[in-house]
């Protein structure tokens, strides 16, 4: 029995963070009899503790609904969950791919935000059809009539096309649903077609190995064919096909326009690529569906095992974790002061937090993280040219011709009080200001260039505590350019730190250096032996501070013959070293190596 | 008849053994609880018999296999044993000539707190071959004393060394507490001067810690009292070094100062991790690699014996790493560190950039393939301690 792509539904949910996605997405689930109330569990898509813990959907999600439609028909409706965060927005793509339509959720009480507005403009590149929804419109403090205008000026569409919704409150969610069913197209594939589907997403499964969830585009996926994966060129066959509900559950096949997963002995995920394109091996079609375009990590840190017998185990640990995370890049590296680590690449702040928090979690490692840092591009005197992603391996100064940093587009929505504050923020981040546009009276959309590597410092936390929580902030890659950049290295009893050097501005140098030192004072504890910290650029020390030894450590104290206490003392002063690194004499606590990151908090 | 780590049946606990044991034995009782003590002891001294005649089945329980283990040193401790009748210490002595060979050499100490001391008793003691006497003075000052919560006066505790000095006591000890609150160096000084003028053989210096779950604890987390700064602590533990060496008493633990010979044998064994049984509430046990403690509450106590049962709490087995922890720890708090014995039993040897660093630093001296504190290093010795374990988990 199959199924007619007339009858099938495509869609995601796009919002800003916060705006009610996962709730939306939670009360269709319920209205279509997916899952009743009883299972249900708030954001019952964001299956991992960190995902509702933080509020925010980290992976892509599928689910098929069932859906009785008022003109009779049954209709077969596939969401596709997505993350809303800017370091995830290359899985926000991959998931518009597979859809013919987006419901825009927008908060009525905060109005378009920068999310909102770069996943409409992905959503329009993708060509899909956009369904207008005002969400939170039971809040008093709903502004129903201005967010409403918003949308028609981002969008163009007309008044009445918006719909009004509460998903908190369940209201209007029925509309929403007939506006799936009647303003989004259905799939425009041909099952007679050489069979064509592409890879959204894959995921890891202990049991069954990597399994691939899948739009079919034209033609059919059944079990036992033998299916080519177009840019690997590998063929396996296939062991199980099926739809996503809560679980998977089998069907015999997948027809075109239909959503769902494919399970054919693939081991590694290396061996499937999101956004290649599933063929039938024996009747391949001519033409690959086109792809997404390849993942680039923006930020860059040092990852290394708080103890380095445990290498091997991070080593582990990083296989596993990519296996769910394709977006992951990591290769060995060593440092003088941390040992054998990994230089891994994210995608933001925000992932590499993740990455972090998800290692030592789920994968148990205790691991020291180095400040993050972008690529540079280094044109050495010689004419050479290098990518660096680890200050470390910046070439000394007389080598160097130029060094160029990557900028991106900025853009900054925040109530026009707050205009004056963030110029400030971006100015004195090395900002170039573009322009600013009103979304309405009181909100205004400002444009920076800025480089990448001053927002990897706590630029958002800034920004949010500069306009009280009010700016929303977004990204995107512009370009690379020359900039007066120096390695500032901070050296340790007179030994150079590698993990500790950063690449900063001349202007800001000394600034940096200065705070840095200071910072280092406060974090890293009184030992045995004075402990000199300096900031240096090249062999010019611009900044020093030292700590003075211990002066007291020691129970003066009889315990009888209960040695037991006093040994199980030293042993837990003995636990408290181990997450510590031991660098030259000193010993180093883990947050020495972000120290950076929160320089700014001392003004 | 398992042995299992955390709930030991110990069956009788007294074994044959290579060295003479020292015997330590609780009483838990008191006059009054001081305000900074933590160890155990009550105020209601309603169940004495019943303690006395459990400690009595206790030692015979403990000793029931092979023959009788030699003795040296015992050391009535608590609490505060001088309230003891000399009739009842002499039926605690009287059950450990039954179980134990008590050598000729044995040193026999009891604790006395100056405000319970009756003369009598000091003569009765010393008639039942107690030889050494440790005396809980802890300052001069009446006004530190009240602080401390103590019993006696000062007065009173001068009177009480000359008594027990009459009595025919020639090795005397003497408690004293440091880094009160507010003390200044001058009082300091002073504590120790009216101390050695007393000629003790012995003397003990602790400074004031603040103790979890004590009264003092609660004082201090209310913000009544003001710990002292740990600069102060220091300098003044270095000032007790350098008095107590100018007066020819050697430094041979953290807290404690003798004249030539007159070293505390029992507490040694202690810290040279050598053998020892204790018996009474809250008592612990050394023997080969065995620690053990009793269960530190009177009732409980005296159930498990009114059970025919040992009243033990807990028994570690000490592993490679927990012995060579000891040793390191032990060997620093009395000042040195035999660099040889530690590569014979434990395989390790110090660099000699470490060495040469804390000699730098004024922490340590060396002679005789020995590491010797210096004052300033015995002010951070558990930091040096730490150092030290802490490279072996590097290197191995």
């Amino acid at each position: 029995m199959s199924l007619s792509p007339q009858l099938i539904r495509n869609f995601c949910i796009i919002a800003h963070i916060d705006h009610g996605k996962s709730t939306l997405a939670d009360r269709l689930l319920e209205q279509t009899g997916t899952i009743t109330e009883r299972q249900m569990v708030d954001q019952i898509l964001d299956d991992m503790p960190l995902e509702r813990e933080r509020g925010i959907t980290i992976k892509s999600h599928a689910i098929q609904m069932k859906y009785g439609a008022n003109d009779g028909n049954t209709y077969t409706l596939n969401l596709i969950d997505t993350p809303g965060h800017v370091d995830f927005s290359y899985e926000v793509s991959r998931s518009l791919a597979a859809c013919e339509g987006a419901i825009l959720v927008v908060d009525a009480s905060q109005g378009v935000e920068a999310q909102t507005i770069s996943n409409v403009y992905l959503a329009i590149d993708a060509g899909l059809e956009i369904v207008p929804v005002i969400n939170k419109i039971d809040l008093p403090s709903a502004m129903v009539d201005e967010v409403r205008k918003q949308l028609v000026d981002l969008i163009g569409c007309k008044e009445e096309e918006i719909l009004l919704a509460s998903a908190k409150a369940k209201l209007g969610i029925g509309d929403v649903l007939e506006a799936v069913v009647n303003r989004i197209p259905p799939p425009a594939g041909k099952s007679d077609a050489p069979t064509r589907a592409l890879i959204f997403d894959a995921k890891y499964d202990s049991y069954r190995g990597v399994v691939t969830y899948i739009r079919i585009v034209d033609g059919v996926l059944r079990t036992n064919d033998k299916v080519l994966f177009h840019k690997t060129g590998k063929i396996f066959q296939v062991e199980e096909v099926g739809i996503l509900e809560i679980d998977r559950v089998p069907a015999k096949e997948l027809e075109a326009g239909n959503v769902g997963y494919l399970i054919a002995g693939v081991k590694e995920l290396t061996e499937t690529r999101v956004g290649d394109t599933v063929m039938d091996s024996s009747n391949p079609a001519s033409e690959p569906l086109s792809g997404y375009r390849e993942v680039k990590p923006m930020v860059f840190s040092g990852l290394y095992p708080a103890q380095s017998e445990h290498f091997e185990e991070l080593r582990d640990a990083l296989a596993k974790f990519k296996l769910n995370d394709a977006a992951l890049l990591y290769e060995p590296e060593t440092s003088t002061a941390l040992g054998f680590g990994f230089r891994c690449g994210f995608l933001g702040l925000l992932h590499m937090e993740i990455v972090q928090e998800r290692l030592e979690r789920e994968f148990n490692q205790t691991i020291i993280t180095t400040v993050p840092n972008v690529e540079y591009k280094v044109v050495k005197t010689n004419k050479e040219v290098l990518l660096v992603d680890n200050p470390a391996e910046m070439p000394s100064p007389a080598e160097i011709d130029h060094i160029e940093e990557p900028y991106v587009t900025a853009q900054i929505i925040c109530p026009s009080e707050f205009i004056g504050n963030v110029m400030k923020l971006c100015m004195d981040r090395r900002g170039v200001y573009r322009n600013t546009t009103y979304i309405d009276t009181k909100r205004a959309d400002i444009r920076f260039e800025l480089p990448l590597a001053e927002i990897v410092f706590d630029f958002f936390d800034k920004l949010k505590s500069l306009t009280r929580g009010y700016a929303s902030f977004d990204y995107e890659y512009l370009d690379n350019r020359e900039s007066n950049l120096v390695k500032l290295d901070i050296l340790l009893n007179g030994e150079v730190v590698d993990a500790l050097s950063s690449v900063v501005h001349r202007d800001k140098s000394y600034d940096w250096g200065r705070k840095l030192s200071s910072k280092l004072r406060k974090l890293i504890p009184k030992q045995l032996f004075e402990v000199v910290i300096q900031a240096a650029i090249g062999s010019k020390i611009i900044a020093r501070e030292s700590i003075s030894p211990i002066r007291k450590n020691v129970i003066a104290k009889c315990y009888g013959g209960d040695i037991t206490r006093k040994r199980k003392l030293l042993e837990k002063q003995k636990e408290g070293k181990k997450r510590m690194k031991q660098i030259g004499r000193v010993e180093v606590p883990q947050e020495a190596f972000l120290a950076v990151l929160s320089l700014n908090e001392e003004e | 008849m398992g042995q299992d780590r955390n709930h030991p049946t110990i069956a009788a606990p007294v074994r044959a053994v290579s060295s003479p044991l020292g015997l330590y034995i609780h009483i838990p009782f008191c006059e009054k609880k001081c305000f900074y003590c933590d160890f155990y002891s009550i105020e209601n001294h309603s169940q004495r018999n019943e303690f006395v005649a459990a400690l009595i089945s206790e030692i015979s329980l403990a000793c029931v296999s092979g023959r009788k283990q030699v003795v040296d040193t015992i050391f009535l401790g608590g609490g505060t044993p001088s309230l003891l009748t000399p009739t009842e210490v002499e039926t605690i002595i009287d059950a450990i000539h039954r179980h134990f060979d008590v050598a000729a050499n044995l040193e026999f100490t009891i604790e006395c707190n100056p405000g319970t001391v009756d003369t009598k008793y000091l003569y009765d003691y010393r008639g039942l071959g107690i030889n050494r006497i440790s005396f809980g003075v802890q300052s001069f000052f009446d006004d530190e004393l009240v602080f401390l919560s103590r019993i006696h006066n000062s007065q009173e505790a001068i009177t009480a060394v000359g008594e027990a000095r009459s009595a025919g006591f020639d090795n005397i000890n003497i408690d004293l507490m440091y880094a009160l609150p507010s003390q200044t160096t001058e009082r300091l000084l002073s504590n120790l001067e009216t101390g050695t003028k007393l000629g003790p053989t012995h003397l003990s210096a602790y400074a004031l810690i603040v103790e979890p779950g004590t009264p003092l604890f609660s004082a201090v987390s209310k913000g009544d009292v003001k710990p002292s700064e740990e600069d102060t602590e220091a300098a003044m533990y270095e000032t007790v070094m350098n008095f107590m060496a100018g007066k020819g008493y050697d430094h041979y633990e953290i807290s404690n100062y003798s004249l030539p010979g007159f070293q505390c044998r029992h507490n040694l064994k202690y810290w040279d991790v050598g053998n020892y049984i204790g018996f009474g509430p809250s008592a612990h046990s050394h023997l080969d690699d065995q620690r053990w403690w009793n269960i530190s509450s009177l009732n409980g106590y005296l159930a498990h014996l009114g059970n025919n049962e040992l009243p033990i709490s807990s028994m570690e087995i000490l592993s490679p790493s927990q012995k060579h922890d000891e040793f390191i720890f032990l060997s620093l708090r009395q000042g040195k560190l035999d660099l040889r014995v530690l590569k014979a039993r434990f395989g390790m040897t110090l660099e000699k950039d470490f060495l040469s660093g804390m000699m730098e630093a004024g922490y340590c001296t060396t002679a005789d393939d020995t590491l010797i504190l210096t004052a300033k290093g015995f002010t951070v010795c558990d930091e040096i301690a730490g150092e030290i374990i802490g490279l072996r988990s590097v290197s191995v």
